[in-house]
C-alpha cells in the first residue's frame, strides 16, 4: 500500500510534467481555431521541424538549450508562415473546410518529403537528441522530479505567460481578440486582418516548434513521425480542455498527460488510449464545450 | 466576382488541384516497368521499409540484396537457355505500412511482372502482403496471386502459413528464445522473477511473446512476475519501468524493437532498474541501440542468424562492402540475410530451368516456387548448411549476440559455446 501511494503520486506528477508538452501543442491548435474556426492539421509539421531544428542546434552546432529553443521556435514559426501563405491565405474566401483540407495535404506532403530526405541523410529510425538535463532531478522523499520534465514545465509556463501578456497587453493581442469575435468588424475598425492572422500562424507554429524541441529532448530522440503523434495528442488536448480556449488547452494537455500515465499505472497500458477516449467522451457529454471552454449558443 | 462566386471558384480550384495531384501520384505509382523479357533481364522485386519506421532494418536488408545482385550481374548474370541474363532489382518502399505494402506487392506481381518478390521486414506488412497470394498451390478455386515471395526477416512465428507461395529465411524464433533462456539460466541462474515487456502494436513482438517467450516460461512453470506493454512510438516509459522494478525483476524479456527499446532502457537507467539478465529479439539488432541507448542497453542478449565476426571469409568481405557503401561500423544480421536470400533465389532460378519469356511467366514462377520449397543442404556464404522445412522456413543454426562495451559482440556459437 505504501509503494502504491508513492507510485501513484509519482505517476501523477510525471503525467502533469509530461503533459505540459501536450499543452504547448494544443495551444498552437487552439490559437488558430479561436481566430479562424479551422483545424490547422499541418500543425504537427511545426512540431517535427522544431524538433529537428532543435536537434541540429544541439548536436551539430552544440548550442545551449535556451538558444536551441529559440531556433526551434523560429523554425516552427517559418513553417507557420508557409501554412498561412499556402493553405490559408489563397483559400480564405472558400468554404471553411477547404483550408482545413489544404492543411491536411500540406501535412502529408511535407511529412513524406521530410521522411525521404531524413532517410537519405540518417539511415536510422531515430537520431539522438542531446538532453543536457538527463540524470538531473529533485528528490522529495521517495518522489523524484525529473530535471528535464521540470525544465519542460518551466518553459511551457514561461511561454504561456508570454502568450497572455501578448494577448491581453499588446495591440496585436487586442487585434487578435477582435478578429476572434468577428473578422468583418475587425476590418471595419481598421485592423489589418491578414497581417494579424499571419502573426497568429507564426505564433501558434512557434509554440509547436518549442513543443517539438521539448518532446525530442525529454525522449532523447528525434524522429520524422513526431508531428503525426503530436497532432493526435494536441487535438485531443484542445478538445478535452475546450476548443479555442488557451486555459482549456493547458488543462487539456496536463489532463491528458496524467490520464495516460495513470491509466497505464492503475489499469493496463493496453487500455491507455481507450481510457483517454472514454474520458473525452464523458467530458463532452457533460460539458460539450470542454473542461474550460465557453458554451456556444445553439445553432438551431 | 461576387463573394459567393469567389468562394465557389476557390473551392473548385482547390478540388481541381487536389485531383490533378492525386492523378499524378496515381500515374507515377502505377507506371510499370518495361517487360523484363524485352530488355533481357530477370525481374526481382524488393519491398522493404526504406524510410520512416523500420528504416533501421529495411535499409541494411535492401543493401544486402543490392550487393548480391551487383555480384551476380558482375559475373554476367544467371544462365537461362544457354544465355547469361542479368537480374534487375525493382525496389519499393513500404514504410512499414501494411496498406502500402499490399499495393506494392500487387504492383510487383502484376505491373512489374516480377519472377520473385522479396520482402518485407515487418511481419504485419508481410502478413498483409501475403494475404494476396493463393493459399494452396493448384487450387483452381483460389484466384490469389501466384508468385513466389520470400521474406528475409519477418520473424512472426508461423507467418509463412498464410500461403504456400510464401517462404522465409529468418530463423525459428521459438527455438531461438528457448535456447537463449536455457543458456542464460545455465550460466547466470537461478533467477527469481521473470518479467516481460511487449511492444503491443507490433505483430512480431506480440507473436514472439505469445509463441516463443510464454511457452518457454510455461515449460518452466514460471508465471511472469510483471508484464507491461508499450507502443513503438511512445516517449514516456516511467510507469512500465517502475512496475518492472517493483516486481524485483531479475530476468527481463524485452519483446520490442529498437524504437521503444532505447527509450525504455534510458528510463530504466534513470530509475536504477538493472536486472541481472535482459534478453531481447532481433528488434534490438540496430546501431541505434548503442548509439542512442549508450550505457543503458549494455548487457542485452539477443539471437542472430549471421554476425560479422563469423570466420567465413565471404562474411568479412560482405561486412567490408557494406561498410564501404554506408560508412557504418556495424553490419546487422539483416545485411547477411538479404545477401544470402538473393543467393538462395538465384540457386532456385538456376535449378528451375526457367525460360524467362512473357508467355512462360506463370510456369517460371511455379518452377521457382517448387525449387525454393526443395532447398536442401544449401551451402551459405556464412559457412552453414541451410534447409527449407515443411513450413517453408529456412532452418539455420542459432547464435547469440551481447551488447558489450558499446558494441554488438558475438556471444555464443553452437560449436564454441560462450565466447566471453
Amino acid at each position: 500500500m505504501y509503494f502504491f501511494a508513492i507510485d501513484l503520486t509519482q505517476t501523477t506528477i510525471d503525467g502533469l510534467l509530461f503533459g505540459s508538452t501536450y499543452a504547448l501543442v494544443a495551444i498552437g491548435f487552439t490559437l488558430i481555431w479561436g481566430l479562424l474556426r479551422i483545424l490547422n492539421l499541418a500543425h504537427g509539421v511545426t512540431v517535427m521541424v522544431g524538433m529537428f531544428a532543435g536537434m541540429l542546434s544541439a548536436s551539430v552546432a552544440g548550442l545551449p538549450f535556451y538558444v536551441g529553443i529559440v531556433i526551434a521556435m523560429a523554425a516552427g514559426g517559418f513553417v507557420g508562415f508557409l501554412i498561412d501563405r499556402i493553405c490559408y491565405r489563397p483559400l480564405r474566401n472558400a468554404h471553411e473546410l477547404v483550408p482545413m483540407i489544404a492543411t491536411l495535404g500540406f501535412w502529408i506532403l511535407i511529412e513524406e518529403v521530410f521522411i525521404k530526405i531524413y532517410s537519405h541523410f540518417w539511415f536510422r529510425d531515430y537520431v539522438a537528441f542531446p538532453n543536457p538535463f538527463d540524470g538531473m532531478g529533485i528528490d522529495i522523499g521517495q518522489i523524484r522530479l525529473r530535471g528535464d520534465y521540470i525544465v519542460t514545465l518551466a518553459v511551457a509556463a514561461l511561454l504561456v505567460i508570454a502568450l497572455y501578456i501578448l494577448i491581453y497587453r499588446t495591440r496585436l493581442g487586442l487585434a487578435m481578440r477582435m478578429i476572434a469575435e468577428d473578422h468583418d468588424i475587425g476590418n471595419l475598425m481598421g485592423v489589418p486582418v491578414g497581417k494579424v492572422l499571419t502573426a497568429a500562424f507564426l505564433l501558434s507554429a512557434a509554440y509547436g516548434g518549442a513543443a517539438g524541441y521539448l518532446l525530442g529532448m525529454t525522449a532523447n530522440l528525434a524522429g520524422p513521425y513526431a508531428g503525426s503523434q503530436a497532432v493526435v495528442k494536441g487535438l485531443f488536448s484542445m478538445i478535452l480542455g475546450g476548443a479555442g480556449s488557451i486555459p482549456g488547452a493547458i488543462v487539456g494537455g496536463l489532463s491528458l498527460g496524467v490520464l495516460e500515465l495513470l491509466s497505464s499505472f492503475l489499469f493496463s497500458f493496453s487500455y491507455r488510449d481507450a481510457i483517454a477516449m472514454l474520458a473525452l467522451f464523458v467530458v463532452l457529454i457533460v460539458r460539450p464545450q470542454g473542461i474550460a471552454g465557453k458554451r456556444l449558443p445553439d445553432r438551431i | 466576382m461576387s463573394r459567393t462566386q469567389k468562394s465557389n471558384f476557390y473551392t473548385v480550384r482547390a478540388i481541381a488541384l487536389a485531383t490533378v495531384a492525386a492523378a499524378s501520384l496515381t500515374a507515377a505509382f502505377t507506371t510499370g516497368a518495361t517487360a523484363f523479357q524485352d530488355d533481357g533481364t530477370i525481374i526481382l522485386c524488393s519491398i522493404e521499409p526504406l524510410s520512416g519506421i523500420g528504416t533501421s532494418f529495411g535499409q541494411p536488408n535492401y543493401l544486402g540484396k543490392v550487393i548480391a545482385i551487383d555480384e551476380i550481374n558482375a559475373e554476367g548474370g544467371i544462365e537461362i537457355d544457354g544465355k547469361k541474363v542479368k537480374i534487375k532489382l525493382i525496389s519499393e518502399d513500404d514504410q512499414a505500412k501494411p496498406d502500402q505494402g499490399v499495393a506494392l506487392f500487387r504492383k510487383c506481381a502484376e505491373s512489374e511482372k516480377a519472377l520473385v518478390i522479396t520482402g518485407t521486414q515487418y511481419s504485419r506488412v508481410t502478413e498483409s502482403m501475403w494475404g494476396l497470394l493463393q493459399k494452396k498451390v493448384d487450387d483452381p478455386n483460389d484466384k490469389g496471386l501466384q508468385v513466389p515471395s520470400m521474406s528475409f526477416l519477418s520473424m512472426k512465428a508461423g507467418v509463412t502459413g498464410v500461403s504456400e507461395w510464401a517462404f522465409r529465411n529468418a530463423g525459428d524464433e521459438p527455438a531461438q528464445h528457448e535456447l537463449a533462456i536455457k543458456l542464460m539460466e545455465e550460466k547466470f541462474g537461478p533467477f527469481k522473477n521473470y518479467s516481460g515487456a511487449v511492444e503491443a502494436n507490433e505483430g512480431h513482438s506480440v507473436a514472439a511473446w505469445k509463441a516463443a517467450y510464454t511457452p518457454a516460461l510455461e515449460r518452466r512453470n514460471i508465471k511472469p512476475a510483471e508484464y507491461v506493454e508499450w507502443y513503438e512510438t511512445d516517449r514516456d516509459f516511467s510507469v512500465q519501468i517502475r512496475k518492472l522494478k517493483r516486481a524485483e525483476t531479475d530476468f527481463f524479456i524485452l519483446s520490442s524493437h529498437l524504437q521503444a527499446n532505447v527509450g525504455a532502457m534510458l528510463e530504466a537507467q534513470r530509475q536504477g532498474f538493472k536486472p541481472k539478465m535482459i534478453i531481447s529479439h532481433i528488434g534490438s539488432d540496430a546501431a541505434e541501440m548503442v548509439e542512442l541507448g549508450k550505457q543503458s542497453t549494455e548487457g542485452i542478449v539477443f539471437p542472430t542468424a549471421i554476425h560479422m565476426a563469423f570466420p567465413a571469409p565471404k562474411v568479412k568481405w560482405l561486412a567490408d562492402e557494406y561498410k564501404k557503401r554506408t560508412k557504418e561500423t556495424y553490419m546487422p544480421q539483416f545485411v547477411g540475410l538479404g545477401y544470402e536470400g538473393i543467393m538462395l533465389v538465384k540457386e532456385a532460378i538456376i535449378k528451375a530451368g526457367i525460360k524467362n519469356r512473357p508467355e512462360t511467366l506463370a510456369e517460371d514462377r511455379r518452377k521457382v516456387r517448387d525449387q525454393l520449397a526443395a532447398i536442401k543442404d544449401y551451402k551459405s556464404f556464412a559457412g552453414m548448411s541451410l534447409n527449407m522445412n515443411a513450413n517453408r522456413d529456412i532452418v539455420r543454426p542459432i547464435y547469440l549476440v551481447k551488447i558489450t562495451g558499446g558494441d554488438f559482440k558475438l556471444y555464443w556459437t553452437p560449436d564454441k559455446g560462450f565466447l566471453f
